[in-house]
């Protein structure tokens, strides 16, 4: 029996139902007001202490790559896939996209996270992952 | 109150694939070429030693330098990703310039495992997201680039066809074969818009650069030494383009933007040294990536934001332009031994000055910069003058 397995129980929320939307576990520095992601509880700004803020799950894109050669250690999926950098909430993410072929892309395109299967790891387990993906 | 600094001596092992020599062969003929080329130098006369690497492992430094002797100097082995050999350039002249010692050696030293770069410092998520490959860094930023300023992929492709040109002249090169267009751009894709021969190999070699005070330069030969005019080092900021690039983990700022590292230190390195980019004769880059190199050249003012692509169109970089960047063959054709690189950028730059550059002699080269970008947002600039 195939279980699933999160990349991290620390960077996204998983949706409960089909209707809920998932979100980014960002932080919020209290002093400066920058957003970061992962959250982490100071800031690269100014050393400020941060809180933890949801973002997303909309996002802009702000840069575009796929990886078609070689094939990154430790990642199982299909090749090529699409690398972007997200603008989300003040933040860009660098992040797994669903669209490999970079001239179906364009900058500032609306995107929306999703948590998707990235590949099926050597013991049959699914390995989940967040992904954006370009709003249709 | 600084004192100035003289580049005496330079060595370096050519680069490339050496199956039968050991880290320390290599370091240790690199360090016996400097101090031959400082006018035969007694090894005793060194009195600090800074040597960069990456893959070099503990005691790097102190295994080289055990070959030539262990007199009790200070040995400070540092990594700073690929900018690690002028790291240890700029902590030797900053120690002679201080008045803390009259002659330091800067090394430069890697012996670097074959294919692309494994990244270690990345967090597992990413990892299992495909995300920890540093060619996604650069392809990246070159994507932005193109859909910013209109910078196209043949355009990437001449930077690795001019710098293969010039590569075909420098015995030191890994590659001195030329390349045409149609085999740049028909090359593999490895993650769009950058194909395999836009990314500079991982390789083997070593550096050393002999630094030292004028006076002790005089003893030696006053002829044959050139000055360091500016010596720059630091690491990007937050809000800017580079900051934790290769080391994976943080997000970016979509809402501050700094300056860029590197038009901030060759902003510096062109105060200090008086030298401005339209004075310069040569630069000496850090071309990781073909798009590296466009991006550099308007970070350092070469051309205007947005022209880069238009430099290497009109020909203006190359050994005959109006400022001939990488004419060494730079990282693309030379290899990027990571803690070596920078120290042979630098040598490039000494024996253009000194007009000691073979075929690849930019004819009356007075003054020279040359940039190294390491992991981590690392970076160098440093200014050499005649």
């Amino acid at each position: 029996m195939a279980t699933d397995i999160y990349i991290s129980d620390s960077l996204f929320t998983v949706p409960k139902s089909p209707s809920e939307k998932p979100h980014l576990m960002g932080s919020k520095c209290k002093t400066c007001g920058e957003v970061t992601f992962p959250k982490q509880p100071w800031c690269a700004n100014c050393g400020g202490e941060a809180e933890e803020l949801l973002i997303g799950p909309k996002g802009k894109l702000y840069s575009f790559s796929n990886v078609n050669n070689p094939v990154p250690e430790g990642y199982k999926g299909p090749i090529p896939f699409g690398v972007g950098s997200v603008a989300v909430d003040g933040v860009r993410v660098m992040c797994y996209i669903t669209e490999p072929d970079p001239s179906k892309l364009k900058i500032d395109m609306d995107m929306e996270l999703v948590v998707e299967p990235l590949f099926v790891d050597d013991e049959g387990n699914n390995v989940i992952g967040f992904k954006f993906r370009p709003v249709a | 109150m600084l004192r100035d600094v003289m580049v005496l001596g330079v060595g370096v092992h050519p680069f490339g694939r050496f199956d039968g020599k050991t880290f320390e062969d290599l370091g240790q003929e690199a360090v016996v070429t400097a101090l031959k080329d400082a006018g035969g130098m007694p090894w005793k006369e060194v009195q600090a030693a800074f040597c960069g690497t990456m893959h070099g492992g503990t005691g790097a430094g102190h295994r080289v330098l055990a070959r030539v002797g262990m007199t009790g100097i200070p040995i400070v082995n540092l990594e700073t990703g690929c900018a690690a050999g002028s790291s240890a350039f700029i902590m030797a002249y900053r120690t002679v310039a201080a008045g803390i010692a009259d002659v330091a050696i800067a090394i430069g030293v890697e012996k670097m495992p074959r294919g692309f770069m494994k990244m270690t410092s990345y967090p597992q998520w990413q990892t299992m997201s495909g995300l920890a490959i540093n060619t996604l860094e650069f392809s990246l930023r070159a994507s932005r680039h193109m859909a910013e300023y209109g910078t196209t992929e043949e355009q990437l492709a001449k930077v690795s066809v001019k710098s293969h040109k010039n590569g075909a002249l420098n015995p030191y090169a890994m590659y001195q074969k030329e390349m045409s267009l149609e085999q740049v751009i028909t090359s593999k894709m490895v993650c769009f818009p950058l194909r395999l021969m836009e990314f500079a190999a991982p390789g083997e070699g070593a550096g050393a650069a002999i630094l030292c005070s004028e006076e002790v330069a005089k003893k030696y030969n006053t002829g044959r030494a050139v000055k360091v005019a500016a010596a720059c080092i630091g690491v990007a900021q937050y809000g800017s383009s580079r900051c934790g690039g290769g080391i994976g983990g943080m997000g970016q700022s979509a809402k501050i933007q700094n300056e860029e590292v590197a038009t901030k230190l060759s902003r510096e390195a062109y105060e200090i040294s008086g030298i401005g980019p339209k004075d310069l004769d040569l630069v000496e880059l850090q071309d990781t990536d073909s798009s590296s190199e466009i991006i550099l050249y308007e970070q350092f003012g070469l051309c205007e934001l947005g022209e880069g692509g238009r430099m290497i169109d009109e020909g203006r970089t190359e050994i005959t332009g109006d400022i001939p960047v990488n004419p060494s063959g730079g990282l693309l054709s030379c290899s990027e031994p990571t803690g070596a690189s920078a120290l042979r950028q630098l040598a490039e730059l000494t024996w253009q000055l000194r007009g000691e550059a073979g075929k690849r002699q930019i004819p009356n080269a007075k003054a020279g910069m040359a940039q190294a970008s390491g992991a981590g947002g690392n970076c160098t600039v440093i200014i050499l003058k005649k």
